[in-house]
């Protein structure tokens, strides 16, 4: 019902008219349809409105597609149900809309619930809806399935890092390859590992330090970076506080443990724990190191030092991939190292086998020449037709004599040979020490007596034990013999005896006599130098007889200043050790 | 040629070496003397008359063969005496030009040659 008026506005009337709907207002009908089929048919996105409360008022074909649910099963319901229920929990759905309501706008991305209860991953936009008042009418909002689109992220990511760890790992192996390259361009240990140190910087650590264990000790060795005035600065740290052997922490640890240390950051424990003092803590903190590693060098089952890798100034930060490198780089170092022991060893060995032969050869040759001498004078003689029978006899017996001298030699050769090799065997049998020692001197006394001196024995009792006869003959040999070399003719006293359960022989001279310094030096192997060797043998005496009486399970020791005599004392014991058996 | 001018000096820390050479020769009619090492021998030369020759060893205790040799320049007495080095080591030659050697003969040695060389210097009165 309209009221119906005239030009001025006055009523004339009343009727009933039929709504006569305009074009503008058809057209914006239509349009609107046209909207509402277009929102309706949009597949690919889900666009719905909310009312005020949240709840869902309209639903498209987008929003069946994404969330699975028909219009009729979820218009009306509230629209939580498309969240995480600890995200519902929590209190999200609400604020967004509150968001959305203060803001006009709320954009949001992550999981989605569908109505299966699958997940997928949401691009969401709530719209506020107002009407021309600006009263809220509701929300508007458009959600868009990125799932594949985030897989396609995940994919790109993984790849990237696939490539990354790829990089790394050429990066790795590349830097092994060139480490290996640089540890075997020598033989010589700190060669080799200075190369190494200055390799490894800058490019894996800004520092690196090395360090070996010699005789129990740790000894730095090298520092390496690339400031020259650091390195000093660095020597100067090493020098001034030498590690303690019983710090829990870093290259004493890693020693002692043979077990990697990383530091992905210092702590400041760390460097309080290894700073000896005051001054030491804050030249460390003023080197602004940011993270260490430190790891053994190590070969054959032995640790025999420690690399220790710290990054300062460039500011990076070693993980558990550059601990695998530089657990590595420790093995490969170790083994250089360790190569590079063994080269030394052998070339050590060879230059003493050298020094030996030498020695033997020059030795061996000055029996010969007297046997030669005394052969070719009789040849000589006997040329002329000398024919003295006492004078040939006399060339004769001297000749013999040179012969055995020479056998004797031969002996000790072979005995060394032998000792050397680890294969002095003992014919062990009931042994009578007093009845060798009476022979040796008996055999001994006609030399003493053409030195002038003389071989007095004290016999305290028959000791027998347990031994190889020949070779305890062979080191009362050597003893009482140097007594009479170099016992300047004065008398020479031997005991033999029991102390306890071992046999007791002492050899006692007032010769030349050995200065303490040496006393140690006599028994070992070559210690004489050629040059410097003034009486004859190999100088290998007693060693040999050091090492025979070693082998009995016995000791061998000297009392003695020079130009005081000299005392020897051999003690062996009755029973035969367990290993002689 | 006088009894002293056939004396030869044997220096060796040897004594079978050394008593095998006075041995075999005396009998080839040379007078020996002998001296374990080189201070030995620098004092026998010092209160004896000159011998014709010194057989030398080089490698003594106390005073070697090198010692010796050195002692003998300084003194224009002794720097006239030939000196046959009579050693087993290889290798001197550079210190037997050096120390003005007459001769060096390696151990062992052939005695027909020894006695050859000595004779060079103490040659047989005829």
């Amino acid at each position: 019902m309209v009221a119906v008026r005239d030009e001025e506005g006055r009523p004339i009337g009343f009727g009933e008219i039929a709504h006569e709907e305009s074009a503008a207002e058809r057209a914006l009908r239509e349009s609107e349809e046209r909207f509402r089929l277009l929102v309706e048919s949009c597949k690919d996105y889900a666009i719905f409105r909310l009312d005020t409360e949240g709840r869902v008022a309209t639903w498209n074909k987008g929003a069946e597609r994404i969330k699975g649910y028909r219009a009729g099963e979820i218009v009306g319901h509230h629209f939580s149900r498309f969240y995480l229920p600890e995200e519902v929990r929590a209190g999200k759905p609400a604020r967004e809309l509150e968001v959305a309501a203060a803001e006009g706008r709320f954009e949001d991305e992550g999981f989605r619930v569908r109505k299966d209860g699958t997940l997928f991953w949401a691009n969401v936009v709530i719209t506020a809806l107002r009407d021309e008042a600006g009263a809220l009418q509701g929300f508007g909002k458009v959600t868009r399935d990125l799932t594949e689109r985030k897989r396609g992220e995940e994919r790109a990511q993984k790849l990237a890092a696939e490539q990354a760890a790829a990089a790394e790992s050429a990066r790795a192996a590349r830097y092994l390859a060139e480490a290996s390259a640089a540890l075997g361009t020598s033989l010589d240990r700190e060669a080799t590992l200075e190369g190494l140190a200055r390799l490894v910087v800058p490019t894996f650590a800004d520092w690196c330090a090395i360090d070996l264990v010699e005789d129990g000790t740790i000894r730095p060795l090298t520092v390496a970076h690339v400031d020259p005035s650091k390195v000093e600065l660095g020597r100067e740290l090493q020098r001034r506080y030498p590690a303690d052997p019983k710090s829990p922490f870093g290259v004493p640890n890693v020693v002692r443990t043979g077990a990697a240390e990383l530091y992905p950051e210092i702590p400041a424990a760390v460097l309080d724990a290894v700073s000896r003092d005051a001054g030491m803590r804050s030249a460390l903190e003023g080197l602004g190191l940011r993270s260490a590693m430190v790891v053994p060098l190590a070969a054959r089952g032995r640790t025999l030092g420690a690399i220790t890798l710290v990054r300062a100034e460039s500011d990076q930060r070693y993980d558990d991939k550059d601990l695998v490198i530089a657990r590595d780089l420790g093995l490969r170092a170790g083994l250089a190292v360790d190569n590079a022991r063994l080269y030394e060893e052998a070339r050590r060995a060879i230059s003493i086998r050298d020094e030996f032969l030498a020695i033997a050869s020059h030795e061996l040759r000055m029996p010969l020449t007297a046997l030669q001498l005394q052969l070719q004078g009789l040849r000589r003689l006997v040329a002329k037709g000398s024919a003295d029978p006492a004078h040939l006899a006399d060339r004769l017996e001297k000749a013999i004599t040179f012969s055995g001298r020479f056998e004797a030699l031969v002996t000790d050769l072979l005995a060394v040979t032998r000792i050397a090799a680890g294969r002095l065997r003992l014919d062990v049998r009931e042994v009578d020490v007093t009845a060798i020692v009476r022979e040796v001197v008996e055999r001994l006394s006609d030399d003493a007596a053409r030195v002038g001196s003389t071989i007095e024995l004290r016999d305290r009792g028959p000791v027998t034990l347990q031994g190889d006869r020949a070779r305890i003959d062979q080191v009362l040999t050597n003893l009482v013999g140097n007594a009479v070399k170099f016992g300047a003719g004065e008398p020479i006293r031997v005991s033999v005896g029991k102390e306890g359960d071992r046999a007791v022989i002492i050899v006692q001279d007032q010769g030349i006599g050995v200065a303490p310094e040496l006393h140690r030096r006599i028994f070992e192997r070559f210690e004489r130098g050629i040059s410097d060797r003034t009486y004859g043998g190999f100088g290998l005496g007693l060693w040999i007889a050091r090492e025979i009486v070693v082998a009995h399970g016995g000791t061998i020791t000297i009392e003695s200043a020079a130009g005081a005599g000299s005392t020897f004392r051999m003690e062996m014991p009755l029973a035969p050790p367990e290993a002689m058996s | 040629v006088s009894g002293e001018e056939r004396t030869i000096l044997v220096v060796d820390d040897d004594d079978d070496i050394r008593d095998s050479l006075r041995a075999v020769l005396c009998d080839e009619g040379f007078q020996v003397e002998l001296a374990s090492d080189g201070l030995e021998a620098l004092a026998f030369l010092h209160h004896h008359p000159r011998p014709c020759l010194i057989l030398l060893d080089w490698m003594m205790p106390r005073c070697d063969g090198a010692s010796f040799l050195s002692e003998r320049e300084k003194d224009p007495a002794l720097a006239g005496i030939p000196v046959i080095l009579f050693s087993a080591l290889t290798g001197l030659d550079a210190d037997a030009r050096r120390l003005a050697v007459a001769e060096y003969l390696k151990k062992p040695v052939d005695l027909d040659i020894l006695i050859d060389t000595i004779e060079r210097y103490c040659p047989t009165p005829n």
